[in-house]
Parts: structure tokens; sequence; C-alpha cells
């Protein structure tokens, strides 16, 4: 057997496990330790690749940027446990029901807030659906229209910053980024900073939830749908949405703010947001203890489970180097393609294409450390590239049949809507996404001006 | 058996009440930095420290709790017995070598920091990165011990 098709049956037989329904990340450390077993055997595979794991972990555990993830987690579990995103909601639609689309555009905005200061994409879609989706079906909007929304609005975490995905991202592209400027001979390789990744994120992230707003906009000529209110209490509604509003966006900017000019650590930041986080709570008395500690215990699991799968995904990358993965792979995608573009559409379709099995951890763990690297070789600006993967990430949580957005949204809404209206619905948005990763292609300083500007 | 499903739940709360103090040393550093002009690398990579154990750990918490990530696309339609058969038999395959992997080839890392007690590269850090490594190994035996646990309710299971 030649090692070319051990490495295949790697693969293979990691992607037939990874459906099996087997928890992912012992799935791939599993694959891993069996193959390479299988090529020690057939002398194929050099163990000192394996030997490294333990030295991999420990980089794991003592690296400053990961710190960063529980921090977030827990502030977005406490913003979301207190309801204050869901008070936002309510008081958004009493003072937007009487214009033309409303209700929709307060769950466009409200989305792109809550992605901002969670970004858990299936606390978004799942809150958004509970406390909007009846509203807006009893005031006759469509149903693909409104399930559109949700959907959408609930991926905009993903890129408007701080995300979760960004930080992790930033991470693996900056291994990435060093390993290939090491290969082209660059002994002090530069990085790529959280901060940065994040001052990438700010315009696509504004402009997506504009788009989808000029969206409805046009496209939606609804009734007018509620009475006219007196005035007093149009005020009072005003007031309502005043005192919800702000605090979360305050917390927005203080949070970015300190990461992007450098004021302190992304981990620093972060706790700074779970501590304002928990003051809104207080100030709205809506928090007590066992609120504190359910979100911590979470956020423990949750971060936990994230980490299972990068240590997993460390398992696979190892093997599937030591099979010399990493050459072939390399050779097939510079060697056949002259066009440099070329080989960057590609890889961003087979991140789409894998977006629908398999989860933005995933992804970002296994296949970000195997094309990565390709992709800085061949001289690509690296926050470019990593917003580029931010966005076709997050695309692919909204496209059929295998959308994670659109299962969460499944998850919640009655059974009278059926799944295909929901696909409809997010069709339009798609465009959306897919036209504004068209542009950022094209215009690369829709992502890259600002970092330019702040460092 | 009950002793370890007592052990795992007091993890959890404990695991819990360690990311509050992570929190919190977080905001004293915040705050003795930027009033204080007042900056402390042990105190730095104390809550390092605290990260790696809560996430170390947390794995075998949410491992025994089953509440890790799986694609579960198409297993939703086949029966929930031959889910189990799967399962079991991925345990066996997969749970238990990584266990045993995890803790015979960081042994000898483990086991060197130990000899030298390792202490930190940073002037003024924690002297204990023998202990943070010891978290590795450890980690494999919890992981060791939980898919023995799940390999006895197996066996019982299906000679039911």
């Amino acid at each position: 057997m030649t090692i070319e098709i051990l490495l295949i049956l790697f693969i293979l037989f990691t992607f037939i496990f990874l459906l099996s329904g087997y928890p992912v990340a012992f799935v791939l450390a599993g694959v891993a330790l069996l193959f390479a077993t299988i090529g020690s055997f057939l002398n194929l595979f050099d163990q000192s690749f394996l030997i490294a794991v333990p030295n991999r972990i420990y980089g794991i555990m003592t690296n400053q940027n990961l710190l960063a993830v529980p921090l977030f987690i827990f502030m977005g579990l406490v913003l979301e446990k207190t309801k204050i995103a869901e008070n936002l909601l309510i008081s958004m639609n009493s003072v937007y029901r009487q214009s033309n689309g409303g209700y929709a555009i307060s769950v466009v905005i409200v989305g792109a807030i809550m992605g901002a200061s969670t970004g858990i994409v299936g606390a978004s879609v799942v809150t958004l659906g509970l406390l909007s989706l009846p509203v807006m079906i009893k005031n006759n909007y469509p149903a693909s229209l409104t399930c559109g929304v949700i959907c959408a609005s609930g991926t905009l975490g993903q890129i408007i910053p701080p995300s979760l995905v960004l930080i992790l991202l930033a991470d693996v592209l900056s291994s990435a980024y060093q390993e290939a400027q090491l290969k082209m001979g660059i002994f002090s390789p530069e990085t790529i900073t959280i901060a940065e990744l994040f001052a990438g994120a700010i315009a696509p992230g504004l402009l997506l939830p504009i788009l989808y707003i000029f969206y409805i906009k046009f496209f939606y000529k609804g009734k007018k749908e509620a009475n006219e209110k007196s005035d007093e209490s149009k005020q009072q509604n005003h007031l309502n949405l005043f005192t919800s509003l702000f605090p979360p966006i305050i917390l927005i900017f203080i949070v970015l703010g300190s990461i992007i000019f450098g004021i302190t650590t992304p981990s620093e930041a972060a706790a700074l947001g779970v501590m304002g986080a928990m003051l809104i709570a207080v100030l709205q008395k809506k928090i007590n203890m066992s609120i504190v500690f359910s979100c911590s215990r979470e956020s423990v699991k949750l971060t936990s489970i994230i980490f299972a799968i990068l240590i997993g995904a460390t398992f696979f990358s190892l093997v599937f180097r030591g099979l010399g993965g990493e050459e072939i792979v390399q050779s097939f995608l510079i060697g056949d393609s002259s066009n440099a573009m070329k080989t960057l559409i590609l890889i961003l379709f087979v991140m789409f294409i894998l977006g629908f099995i398999l989860d933005f951890i995933e992804i970002i763990f296994i296949i970000i450390p195997i094309f990565g690297p390709i992709l800085f070789i061949l001289g690509f600006d690296p926050v470019w590239i990593g917003i580029l993967i931010a966005m076709v990430l997050q695309t692919s949580f909204l496209t059929p049949p295998f959308g994670f957005s659109i299962f969460y949204l499944r998850g919640v809404t009655p059974v009278s809507i059926s799944t295909v209206e929901i696909y409809k619905g997010v069709m339009p948005f798609i465009l959306i996404q897919v036209s504004l990763l068209i542009l950022i292609i094209i215009f690369p300083g829709i992502a890259t001006t600002i970092p330019k500007l702040i460092f | 058996m009950r002793i370890i499903n007592l052990f795992m739940k007091n993890l959890c709360n404990g695991l819990s009440y360690l990311m509050i103090f992570m929190l919190s040393l977080l905001f004293i550093i915040i705050i003795t930095r930027y009033f204080f002009s007042y900056g402390n690398v042990a105190l730095q990579e104390l809550v390092m420290y605290c990260h790696a154990i809560i996430f170390m750990l947390g794995i075998c918490y949410t491992l025994h709790d089953n509440s890790h990530v799986s694609i579960d696309i198409i297993v939703k339609r086949i029966s929930k017995k031959k889910q189990d058969v799967v399962n079991s038999f991925f345990n066996i395959i997969f749970l238990l070598p990584i266990s045993l992997f995890l803790i015979f080839v960081s042994k000898d890392m483990v086991i060197r920091s130990w000899s030298i007690m390792e202490g930190s590269s940073e002037a003024g850090g924690l002297n204990y990165v023998f202990v943070l490594k010891s978290i590795i190994p450890i980690t494999g035996f919890l992981i060791f011990i939980i898919s023995v646990l799940i390999l006895v309710n197996d066996i019982k299971k299906f000679s039911k």
C-alpha cells in the first residue's frame, strides 16, 4: 500500500466516522491514532509526529488568545439568560411597528446587536424565533420572509465583531500565516492578531445588516401594522427603547474598542464585557447568584466542548501531515493552477460545501490548517482572507438543506410553517451574502481599509 | 460507579467556581494595571492555569455528561439500539486508545518536568509548570476511567 492510498483512506474514514454521530473531538483523535498505528506498521508513518501531541496540547493550554474564548461565551450567556436581548426586541417592536416592514427591520437590528454581544448563533436564532415569529405571522408577514429574516439575522454574530468565530479564526490563521512565511524563507514571521481581524470585520459586519434592511424596505410592501397610538405612549416607547438599546451598544463599544486600540488584551476585554453585562443585569434587576452560577457552568461546558474539538483536530492534522497530506494538497493546488484567484475561490467553495455538515469550529480547526498556508504562500492579505472565510462560514450556516441556522429555527417554528417555506425565505439573504462576498473579493478595501488605518 | 458520578458532579461545580474565580482575577489584573500601573506576571499566569484546568478537566466532565458535539444529520434516522451498538464500538476503538495514548505519551514530558521542578519561563512567573503539565496525563486518566465505566454499562445493557 502506498502512502497516498493510506492518506485517502484516512480522510475517507474520518468523514464516515464523523457522520456516525459519535462526538467529533474523539472521532478526530481516534481515527488519527488508528491510522498512525496502521501507518507505523507499514513503515509509512513517522511516529515523531504523534510524540508532538503533548507539546501541542500544552501549547493550547498556555495560549493567551484562546483564553478569551470562555470569557466571551460567559458574556454571551449572561446577556442571553438575563433576557437583555429579549427586552431590546420587545421595545424595538413597539416603536417600529408602525413603519413599513418594521418588525422585520427590528429583527435585523436586534440580531446584529445580539450577534455582536453574544455571538452564539443558536441562541440568537432561537430567541429571535421565539419572540418575533408569532408576532410577525400575526401581523400578516409572509412566513417565508419571517423565517428568512430570523435565520439571517441570527447568523450575523459570526461576522460582527467581537465574535467567537473571528477569535478562533485569528488564532488558527496566525499559525498558518507564520508557517507559510517560514516556508518562504522569512524567519521573523509576522502574525495576525485578534484586533486586526476584528477591525477588518467592522465594515462588512455593518454592511450586511444594512443590506438586509434595504432588501426588506424595497421588497416588502406590507400594510401598516397597528393603529396609531397616542403621542404619550409613543414617547414612553421611545424611552423604553433608549434604556434597553444603549447599555448593550455601549458594552460592545467598550469591549471592541479596548481590543482594537490595544488598551487591553482580548481576554481582559472579554472579562470587562462579562462584568459589564452583569452590571446591566443588576441595574435592570434581572440577575441573581443562581443565574451567574448557571452561566458559569454553561460556559465551562461550552468551552470544554470547543477545546476538545481543537485538541482532536490537533491529532488529526499531525497525522495528516505525517502521512504527507500537506505536500499533496499543496502540490495539487499550487501546481495545478497558475491562477492564484482560482485557487482561492476553489478553497472557499470547499469550505462552503463542508459548512453543510461541519460546524464552524470544526472547519476552522481542521480545514484551515490544511488550506491556510497555501493561501498565504500565494501572497493574499491575511486579514482579507480571514474575513472572506468568516463570510463563507456564515453563509453556509444559512444555506439549505443543512444550514445550522435553519435547524435551530425549525426547532422553534410551528408545524404549520413548512421547511420549504424557510428554505424559500433564506434564499434572498443568501444572495445578499454572496453578493457582499463577491464585492469584498473584488474590492478588498472593504475589509482591509479599517485595519490599515488603525495599525 | 456512584463515586465517579458524585466526583463528576462536584468536578463541574468546582470548575464553575474556578471560572468565576478566574473572572475576578482578570478584573483585579485590569484594575491594578490601569489604575495603579501595577503588573503581576504571577497573577496573569494564575489566570492561564485556571483556564487550562477548566477546559482540560471540563472535557472529562462533558464526556461523562455526554454533551460533546456530534454530527447527527444521519444518525437521527437510525434506531436507538443501532446507535448504541455504534457508540460502544467507538468507545472501544477510539476512547480507550486516546486515554492510554494521552497518559503514556505525555509521561516522559511530565516526568522530565517534575525532575527539574520546571518553573515559569518568565521572570516573576508561577513556578508550577510541572503541575500544569501533569494535567495532560490526569485528563487521560479520567477519560480512561470514564471509558471503562461506559464499557461496563454497555456490557450490562447488551447482556440483558
